[in-house]
């Protein structure tokens, strides 16, 4: 098909807990690289504790990573919540969702070229967040407000709609991981400024330009660990 | 605490009848789907036609309730390896909508009553096709019957911009055969779709018939199957896990 393709799985753990079956989530993802410039996400995510929580993310973005277009689905406690369709223009973003807390939704928000991307609780979609961040600039802080979320929600267990949260990100320098996937030269990067009660939250990402999830840490009562421990790359 | 799903998940190899290039790989298909506590079922599944060109590749995450009736249907199309369209389907018991933009459509809203209910909601993953012959009532024994069809596409091969469409198909119940394939022996029920009706007329006429075989069990997993006339498709199971 002439794509490039990149498969990954990231597990996540409480804090001091990294054992396989000590594992309390799950995201495998793919990511196709396509000809005409796109490249589009797929992301199953499996959050264990209780309530569990089951998400479908497929999300597409553009060669600089402005959001294209999106789906999320999720499933709570066994249960479907929701599932919302967005598309992005440059100057627009939509949402049509079905969810069962909001009924039929249907949203838009001006927006701009250079937003913070497109939220959707997947983390490798996480790792695509920080393609906002003006790394010519190098460490330090950029602001950015209003940012479209697909749930504020911590676990991102409520719509699926547009919801906007103010985090900003700060750049804090290159440096090399190792993760059970292997060894990586990542950006590391951490949420600031944060709304909604959101605990610290601290995030390594590729320095090849394709922004790839290697590993976070998440602060507060609860905190979790989150690595990638498989990564391939296929070229056809 | 575990999820309380349970999970199926498989791969599909499809193959060609075509002389020039018999037996040879001409696309596949990756599918997961998950069975919920409360009865629901999401299929999600990708799948890369490779062959005739214009190249597909298909993802849809299709959701269906406790009664295996639609519940919603997101559906995004590469063609040529270049992006077709993206549209979500949701279905209420008396309407389909559709929300969709494609470079070729730009943004369409859509919502089509239904009046009489219909019988199934196609999305094009072969292993899609093979659960829908859950409609069969195969105690009747060997039938055949209409069906009453909305899908996101008309094309043969799924390949236009996601848009509500509707058709007539015939399925044909021809009674029970155990197939080996790659992913191992199964115990079969064999289905036979016609477009007896001209349903799903396209520049290459009605579609040809397609026979499919399907696992004579509640998880309904295509087997094998192949469609004749100008397409000469095969298509197998070679990976099931469950």
């Amino acid at each position: 098909m002439g794509e490039t393709i990149f498969t990954g799985k990231i597990l996540s753990f409480h804090q001091g807990a990294t054992a396989l079956a000590d594992q309390i989530g799950e995201e495998q993802w793919e990511i196709v690289l396509h000809a005409d410039g796109l490249r589009s996400l797929k992301a199953r995510c499996w959050l264990r504790d209780s309530p569990p929580v089951l998400r479908d993310i497929l999300q597409s973005v553009d060669a600089e990573f402005h959001p294209h277009d999106g789906y999320a689905r999720i499933v709570v406690d066994g249960r479907y919540r929701g599932s919302a369709w967005y598309r992005f223009s440059d100057t627009l973003a939509e949402c049509e969702a079905d969810t069962v807390g909001e009924g039929r939704v249907s949203q838009t928000f001006p927006i701009r070229r250079g937003i913070r991307g497109f939220g959707t609780h997947s983390l490798q979609s996480d790792g695509w967040l920080a393609a906002g961040y003006d790394l010519s600039k190098g460490v330090g802080v950029q602001r950015f407000l209003n940012n479209l979320m697909t749930s504020t929600n911590h676990r991102g267990a409520t719509g699926p709609m547009f919801m906007t949260t103010n985090s900003s990100l700060e750049y804090h320098g290159a440096e090399t991981l190792h993760v059970p996937a292997g060894r990586f030269d990542c950006h590391h990067f951490s949420f600031v400024v944060t709304s909604h009660g959101y605990p610290p939250y601290h995030m390594w990402v590729t320095t090849d330009g394709h922004y790839t999830f290697v590993r976070a840490t998440l602060g507060g009562e609860h905190p979790q660990l989150y690595h990638l421990v498989e990564f391939n790359r296929h070229d056809s | 605490m575990s999820q309380q799903h349970r999970t199926i998940a498989g791969k599909i190899l499809y193959t060609s009848k075509k002389p020039e290039i018999l037996d040879q790989e001409r696309g596949r298909e990756t599918f997961v789907y998950t069975r919920h506590s409360d009865g629901k079922l999401t299929l999600r599944a990708h799948c890369e036609i490779d062959e005739p060109a214009p190249t597909v590749m298909r993802d849809i995450v299709h959701s269906l309730d406790e009664n295996d009736r639609p519940i919603d249907c997101f559906v995004r199309l590469t063609v040529g390896d270049a992006f077709m369209g993206a549209g979500l389907f949701l279905m209420s018991d008396d309407a389909i909508e559709c929300e969709s933009y494609g470079p070729s459509i730009g943004r369409v809203s859509q919502r089509t009553k239904i009046e009489g209910g219909y019988d199934i909601f196609g999305t094009h993953p072969i292993q899609a096709d093979a659960y829908s012959t859950r409609i069969m009532d195969v105690s009747k024994g060997p039938h055949k019957r209409k069906l009453r069809c909305f899908l996101p596409s008309g094309d043969h091969r799924g390949a236009t911009p996601p848009l509500i469409a509707e058709g007539l198909i015939s399925l044909e119940y021809l009674g029970d055969e155990t197939v080996t394939v790659a992913a191992g022996t199964f115990d079969c029920h064999k289905f036979r779709f016609s477009d007896d009706d001209d349903g799903f007329v396209s520049k290459d006429g009605a579609h040809p018939t397609y026979d499919v075989w399907v696992t004579a069990d509640a998880d309904s997993i295509f087997v094998q199957g192949g469609v004749g006339g100008y397409m000469m498709t095969w298509y197998e199971l070679v990976e099931l896990e469950r």
